[in-house]
């Protein structure tokens, strides 16, 4: 995930890459999740929250559906689940010559090719 | 304590002291074993989602979350150290971690415009922000680092 400033730049960083945009949350709902997660990190007993988990914690502070749900990758998705929204993303190998589009099954994904870049930016 | 949750507590309790993630070699060493065991624990933690090693390179952690084991754009000052998170959640997460104060250096991901954020008496003081997920729930872990 990534910071912003307003959902202005996050609609221009999602259109710059072609990509979606999806859910959004303010910061009270990050620091409730960061506490949840982290508070007891560093003690012997601490583990990450399960997926049951996740889905508790997630609806406490609003954030629900099939997005959220982090049990969807066990198969138990609702009739309605989209597959192409929910779909990670994925890398490929380019083949030349390469016209700057190119199918992935059944996506389309548009690939913009810059100098390499030592940049810590993993988007 | 088992061994697994030996070296965990090395790990986190090394970075907290030193903002540093040690090495296999470091975390044998002070528990007294040799590196490859360690790396067989780190694989282990992965596979529980609590450590990342180094892709290429298993002697090295590169996520102990919320810490990073390499710099990032997500700097946590903590009264004179700088911590390094993988993201603007775990950035918090350090100072939820640490029971602290902090001060999060980032910047917008779209436009690079400098943010702060600040963790002050177990709050975040209110700044105007809004925290994109592109990848849904269930995927996180698909690639970590990329999330």
């Amino acid at each position: 995930m990534l910071l912003f400033r307003s959902e202005e730049t996050i609609t221009e960083w999602c259109e710059a890459r072609g990509l979606p945009k999806r859910p959004s949350i303010n910061l009270n709902q990050l620091w409730y999740l960061a506490m949840t997660w982290y508070e007891n990190r560093l003690t012997v007993e601490s583990r990450r929250p399960g997926p049951d988990e996740m889905g508790e914690i997630f609806a406490r502070v609003g954030l629900e559906g099939p997005f959220w749900d982090p049990k969807l990758i066990s198969g138990t998705r609702p009739p309605d689940f989209d597959e192409k929204e929910h779909a990670p993303l994925r890398s490929c190998i380019l083949s030349a010559p390469f016209t700057g589009k190119q199918a992935i099954d059944d996506q389309i994904v548009v690939v913009v090719i810059e100098p390499l870049s030592l940049s810590n930016d993993p988007f | 304590m088992d061994f697994d949750t030996a070296v965990k507590m090395n790990i986190y309790e090394t970075i907290a002291r030193t903002t540093q993630a040690p090495t296999s070699a470091d975390v044998a060493k002070a528990l007294s074993t040799s590196p490859e065991e360690v790396e067989a624990a780190l694989e282990r933690l992965h596979k529980k989602r609590l450590l990342v090693p180094e892709p290429g390179d298993p002697s090295r952690i590169r996520m102990a979350p919320p810490f990073s084991g390499v710099e990032t754009p997500f700097r946590v000052k903590v009264q004179d150290k700088i911590y390094y998170a993988n993201c603007v959640w775990d950035a918090l997460g350090i100072a939820a971690a640490l029971q602290t104060d902090a001060i999060i250096e980032a910047s917008d991901g779209q436009s690079g415009e400098p943010m702060m954020l600040e963790v002050r008496n177990g709050q975040p003081v209110p700044e105007e922000c809004v925290i994109h997920f592109a990848v849904p729930a269930a995927h996180w872990w698909d690639d970590i680092l990329y999330t």
